[in-house]
């Protein structure tokens, strides 16, 4: 039997409780397979299938919607709940769809009952015997007399204050008190003691063991509204009080459940008062003869019935009577249609397009497959079936950023719509435009994922991997690319944060398809992708004309005919699809022009990028090249016509390039250069020329030596026919679809009924992917573009430090603030009640032409967020102004955001900055410079710097309106010493 | 730590150590410890390591090594796991990854569930968090060629210091004992400290600087850190003493450290080689004692030197590593 933990609280300071139980079930001869996960990993264990049994641990914390795509890959599944009863209504909620329920109180079980959750029973947290230390009589074993550890709930509080005062000083107290601002500060207990400290639960133990008494305080808090606030079943710490071997003293009266594991006074001390707690205390540190008894009774009791293995062999108990070998869910093999969600970057349509999004309309059309596309165009969502857009949606906030990693809007979106179209596969095809997190994110929340690789976009931001100098790279010296990120005006290391992210984004892959081995070699030179599944898969030739023609039939004869009365015409070679660099435009246009007086004619035949078709084509005023420009699938055959060879000369080591094949699917012979995919597949003198190198001048001569000997084309053309290389639709429609099936896709129990409010509401971060940067380039600086749209703020109170403790809206700092309306506005609401007398009715507009920059920070320039270091005293400096409108008088502000929660507000100093004055040879600007000092009230950080200009507009609102924008803004980090 | 730790396994398989960074050096503040291994490792005739700039990684060329060792933090966005393990891969060895910031940035640990096949953590509490095969705890330790100093009476002219970060919570520990450290001849340096207490110095130290502070302190004060860049998911509390507790014990102070964790006595024993408090007045009882009679700080402090070389050096813990690389 194999099962699997899991961690139901994103967040769980109680990480030890998981530990133990770990353990404890691999200390189980019944289980052959003991593992555990946390919402990061779930799914990537739990996809293998391989489990019957999950426990869930904790629940309250749960995510409702991530639950109910867990539970079918389980036969049998079991909730156990950590926080009874002060989490019961949100524990209840979840606990229906388990088979099992545990809760960790007794009294808490009729409530599970009463919402007919009848498979519950008690079972009580418990102490992990691993960690057991045998209770102690010798007096120098101890370094402590009393002990406590634990959050000071106000109850808590005055029993430990009085205890403290109520000893006298030669008793050596050693508490430690969690607190938090809601929460009595616990240094008022007594002068001396220092009880601001937490400990991990194993040291927690040893300090229990090497105190002579450790005082256990029931906990009357909850922090629901409407769940109880005291338990009365006993809490893990008595569990691991007897594990620790230490003498409890247990202070509360009324707690029966107590006492009917554990007797009063054999096994523990009960006290009701703080009086007779001191006495008690007193009393068993002078008897060490008491203290031995004491612990060592209550760890036998312990021992006997309370640890984790015991525990374990109840569960062991529930599935050896409720087990039954059925899951609920079931692979959609057997099942009628798969649903399947190509994420893109673009599909046919008004934009440019090419190869990508002609492969992806290819597979449209599998058997019990729907196929539906979503891609993103502005700020829109779109999700298409294979006729028209079903649905689109519009996002709030999201704003695309170059070399995007992550973004919350998004992901919660693509979560939801998977939910709503029951998708079961997505199968990304590109992710230009759109963050990269979606792929990991798709995968961590129960989803098969497909990457088809078309490019070197996981390698490089330039995906073609040209260079600076339009030159192939190679793909894989970062020193090289360091050079190129400083070309683009990029943080060196862009290019290491990339591949670091796709790496785990490959990770997530279930599938990895490439089109040729070039792909995957150049893919594995940089990436390891010993745990990831890849395929190569031909991409198929997509135009149905040039499969039918493909198997046409022909004579010979006419072909020879037609050969005869080539000595008569000039030599046809076409160029086809995109004309642009990365096609070798640059090349071909040097050949078009060196064969001016040749007998050949170019036809050029697809989208020409601007600088070629404007300028040099028509510069040039090239005769022999007839331009046919961008062209529909269904003319393919029109534009073939009587072409007798084709050009392939791309700069780029291509993933595939259908072209190649569709041409040759027509009859008629290829050139192509040594670089690519197309190498792998076109054989030289049987397909047409595999030239030697990458040099025009070696075309060139190609050319010469066909339009000498003209009959070696038809001596291809025939032997083209013969070896046919091509993958038509239909049969790359049949391995996809396979590839599908083979994922083993789950099919939901659509008995589980979801609340409207369902939908999972995790993001990246939360599900446990954390990035320092939204960005691969990590811009520190970033200057913005205003939106031609108006803000309403106010200007804080100039004087003096503010701190706005009760923001509540998350202004999360991964978003720009001027792109995210809600969140900005609740943010300017914010410094509106601030300060509402200052600054009345004060507009906030586009200023035009806004220049500036951060220029250091704590006299550090900027350049990774790895290497600032968080100070108390902080001084920025920079300059900021507007190139048409500048005036010394424009108030500057410095706007510091910790973790878009707390902002606090600094007005800067002006600062002359003749060398921007000069830069610009405008005087105006003299005075652009600032300069702004400020010291947080204690020691915290910050991670985003807003630098706000307000210009006194004298033209456009003669109130005094005021316009702003903040231009700057400045992400940071932090790496302290030791 | 096992006895048997302190020899390096006869059956040891890596001999060519490839030592490097986890993410760029120029961003590095700990590039020291990759030359305190290499330093401590130099008597160590059955191995070599060779410490590898991590700008370097790209031109390894056909240079044969055994094991590919990467220390330091795997934070920033910019870290080397994958790279690491494509090079390891290359090279047909394992990779091992010795991750020096635990708990405080245990969330990024999802960057390392696959990618390397040993990880070595330098906090016995952050283990578990890792929930993957072959994690092991290495804690850091001290450096003899750059920590260790001779012990002298003469030198001890500063009752008591402490150097390192200003976190809050040492700010707070600080604050509750000024009453003590500011009528003794206290030196605390590091940066963020309050400014308004007169034996604070706002400078950051060297090394050498910092092993000589000890070297002329009576006591040197051991406070943890808690301060975390990235550990909300567990809030896994450290449990493993910081490298000052190894470096100070070197240099020849007598440590008085505030226990918040008993770890600190599988390397060090109570009242011979180490002192704990847990109040202000335990506190002050021990220096005053140890002023008006220094003769037990200075016993403490060689008792804790002599531990310090003969178990918790670096080349102890290479030993350690190796040996545990072997029995994987």
């Amino acid at each position: 039997m194999k099962i699997l933990i899991f961690d139901t609280a994103a967040i769980n300071n109680n990480l030890y409780i998981i530990e133990s139980l770990y353990y404890a079930f691999k200390k189980n001869k019944i289980f052959k397979k003991v593992e555990w996960a946390s919402y990061n990993n779930f799914f990537n264990k739990a996809s293998t299938n391989e489990w019957d049994i999950l426990v869930a641990v904790g629940g309250a914390g749960a995510d409702f919607s991530f639950l109910q795509r867990c539970i079918p890959y389980f036969s049998f599944s079991i909730l156990w709940t950590t926080e009874d009863p002060y989490e019961l209504t949100r524990n209840v909620r979840v606990a229906k769809l388990f088979n099992y329920v545990f809760t960790n109180e007794e009294r808490s079980v009729p409530a599970y009952k009463k919402n007919n959750i009848l498979n519950c029973s008690y079972l009580p947290l418990a102490g992990d015997e691993r960690k057991k230390l045998v209770p102690v009589e010798d007096e120098s074993y101890f370094l402590y007399d009393i002990f406590f550890l634990g959050t000071v709930w106000p109850n808590r509080m005055a029993y430990l204050k009085d205890v403290a005062s109520g000893l006298s000083r030669h008793y050596r107290i050693k508490f430690g008190c969690s607190y938090n601002e809601h929460l009595p500060n616990a240094e008022s207990i007594e002068n001396g003691l220092l009880t601001d400290w937490r400990a991990s639960n194993d040291e927690y133990i040893k300090m229990m063991s090497r105190s002579k008494v450790t005082i256990g305080l029931p906990r009357e808090f909850s922090g629901s509204e409407n769940d109880i606030a005291k338990s009365y079943s006993p809490p893990p710490r008595v569990f691991e009080a007897g594990i620790a071997g230490t003498a409890l003293v247990y202070v509360d009266g009324k707690n029966a459940d107590l006492n009917q594991s554990f007797i009063r006074d054999v096994d523990y001390k009960n006290v009701k008062s703080s009086k007779n707690l001191a006495s008690a205390i007193k009393r068993i540190c002078s008897s060490m003869t008491e203290r031995l008894s004491l612990a060592q009774s209550l760890q036998n009791k312990v021992l006997e019935n309370h640890t984790y293995t015991n525990r374990v062999n109840n569960i062991v108990d529930v599935i050896k009577t409720n087990f039954k070998d059925e899951k609920k869910i079931g692979t959609k093999k057997n099942y009628k249609t798969i649903n399947v969600l190509m994420i893109t970057h673009n599909v046919i349509g008004d934009n440019n397009w090419g190869g990508v999004e002609v492969y992806q309309e290819s597979l449209n059309g599998m058997e019990n497959v729907n196929l539906l596309f979503l891609w993103k165009k502005g700020n829109k969502i779109y999700v298409r079936n294979s006729d028209k857009i079903i649905e689109s949606y519009e996002l709030q906030g999201a704003q695309e950023v170059d070399h995007w990693i992550s973004d919350r809007e998004i992901e919660i979106k693509i979560a939801k719509i998977l939910t709503v179209y029951n998708v079961d596969i997505v199968h990304f095809q590109h992710l230009l435009g759109l963050p990269i997190s979606l792929m990991p994110y798709v995968k961590k929340i129960g989803y098969k994922v497909i990457f088809k690789i078309h490019d070197y976009f996981s390698i490089c931001h330039r995906f073609n991997l040209l260079d600076f100098n339009k030159k192939y790279c190679g793909g894989g010296s970062e020193g090289q690319c360091k050079i190129c990120c400083e070309a683009d005006g990029l943080d060196q290391n862009t290019i290491r944060r990339r591949r670091s992210f796709f790496q785990i984004a490959l990770n997530s892959c279930d599938l990895v398809m490439f089109g040729s081995k070039t792909a995957q070699d150049l893919h594995r030179l940089i990436f390891n992708f010993d745990s990831i599944n890849t395929i190569i898969l031909p991409c198929p030739v997509c135009s149905v004309k040039a499969i039918d023609a493909s198997y046409e039939t022909y004579d010979i004869n006419t072909i020879v005919s037609k050969d005869a009365s080539y000595e008569n015409k000039k030599l046809t070679v076409i160029i086809i699809g995109n004309f642009t660099s990365e096609k070798g435009a640059d090349d071909l246009i040097r050949i078009f022009n060196a064969c001016r007086e040749d007998s050949v004619m170019f036809r050029v035949a697809g989208r020409i990028s601007e600088e070629y078709s404007n300028i040099i084509l028509k510069t040039l005023s090239l005769t022999n090249v007839e331009i046919l420009g961008g062209y529909q699938q269904d003319n393919i055959d029109k534009i073939l016509k009587d072409v007798d060879i084709a050009v392939f000369l791309p700069t780029w080591p291509e993933t595939y390039m259908m072209t190649v094949d569709e041409v040759l699917c027509y009859g008629i012979p290829v050139i192509i250069n040594k670089l690519g995919a197309p190498v792998e597949r076109v054989v030289d003198g049987v397909h047409g020329y595999v030239l030697e190198d990458l040099l025009p001048g070696t075309l060139f001569l190609k050319l010469k030596m066909i339009l000498s000997n003209r009959p070696v084309i038809f001596d291809l053309k025939r032997k083209l026919k013969l070896n046919p290389i091509h993958t038509s639709p239909y049969e790359n429609r049949k391995k996809v679809a396979r590839l599908y099936r083979d994922l083993n896709v789950k099919q939901y129990n659509n008995e589980i009924i979801c609340d409207p409010g369902d939908d999972i509401k995790f993001d990246l971060k939360e599900l446990g992917i954390i990035r320092n940067n939204i960005d691969f380039s990590n811009k520190i600086i970033k200057i913005q573009k205003l939106p031609n749209s108006y803000y309403p703020i106010k200007l804080i109170n100039e004087s003096a430090l503010k701190k706005v403790s009760d923001f509540k809206a998350s202004l999360s700092h991964r978003h720009l603030i001027d792109s995210y309306d809600h969140e900005y506005n609740a943010f300017i609401t914010m410094l509106t009640e601030l300060d509402p007398t200052n600054f009345k009715d004060l507009i906030v507009k586009s200023l035009k032409n806004l220049i500036g920059h951060v220029d250091t920070i704590n006299d550090q320039q900027i350049f990774d967020n790895y290497n600032f270091y968080y100070n108390q005293s902080i001084t920025i400096n920079g300059w900021i102004s507007t190139l048409d409108q500048a005036s010394s008088k424009d108030l500057i502000y410095i706007v510091v955001s910790q973790l878009g929660k707390k902002f606090f507000a600094f007005k800067a100093a002006r600062v002359e900055r003749d060398d921007v004055a000069l830069s610009y040879s405008n005087i105006s600007l003299l005075e652009c410079g600032f300069h702004v000092s400020f010291e947080f009230p204690k020691f915290d950080s910050f991670d985003l710097v807003n630098i706000f200009l307000f210009c006194k507009s004298s033209a456009e609102n003669s109130l005094g309106s005021w316009n702003a924008k903040y231009i700057c803004e400045a992400r940071l980090g932090a790496k302290p010493g030791v | 730590m096992k006895k048997d730790n302190l020899k390096l396994s006869e059956k040891n398989k890596y001999k060519k150590i490839l030592l490097t960074g986890t993410f760029p050096d120029n961003l590095n503040g700990n590039l020291s410890i990759r030359n305190y291994i290499v330093s401590d490792s130099q008597d160590l005739a059955e191995i070599s390591v060779s410490n590898f700039p991590t700008d370097s990684l790209d031109y390894i060329g056909g240079e044969k090594f055994d094991l590919v060792l990467g220390i330091g933090s795997i934070l920033p966005d910019t870290d080397y796991v994958s790279k690491l393990s494509k090079i390891a891969r290359q090279l047909k060895v394992p990779l091992a990854l010795w991750l020096h910031d635990d708990p405080y940035e245990i969330d990024y640990n999802y960057k390392v569930e696959s990618c390397c096949d040993v990880i070595f953590t330098n906090d016995k509490n952050s283990i578990f968090s890792y929930n993957r095969q072959n994690v092991f705890h290495l804690p850091l330790a001290g450096s003899t060629s750059h920590h260790y100093r001779e012990i002298k009476e003469t030198q001890k002219i500063i009752d008591i210091s402490f150097c390192g970060v200003g976190y809050e919570n040492r700010r707070r520990l600080i604050s509750r004992l000024e009453h003590v450290l500011s009528t003794k001849n206290t030196r605390i340096y590091g940066e963020q400290w309050q400014p308004d207490l007169n034996f604070t110095i706002n400078t950051k130290l060297d090394t050498q600087e910092y092993a000589n502070l000890a070297a002329k302190s009576l006591f040197t004060i051991n406070i943890g850190r808690e301060f975390n860049l990235a550990n909300e998911r567990n809030n896994v509390v450290p449990s493993t003493p910081g490298p000052r507790t190894f470096e100070v014990a070197l240099a020849g102070s007598a440590q008085i450290m505030f226990a918040d964790s008993l770890e600190i006595l599988d390397y060090f024993e109570h009242k011979k080689e180490i002192l704990l408090f847990s109040s202000v007045d335990e506190f002050e009882c021990i220096v005053k004692a140890g002023i008006s009679d220094p003769a037990y700080p200075l016993k403490i402090a060689h008792e804790a030197q002599k531990k310090a070389l003969a178990w918790h050096t670096y080349k102890h813990r290479l030993i350690e590593l190796l040996n545990i690389c072997n029995e994987i």
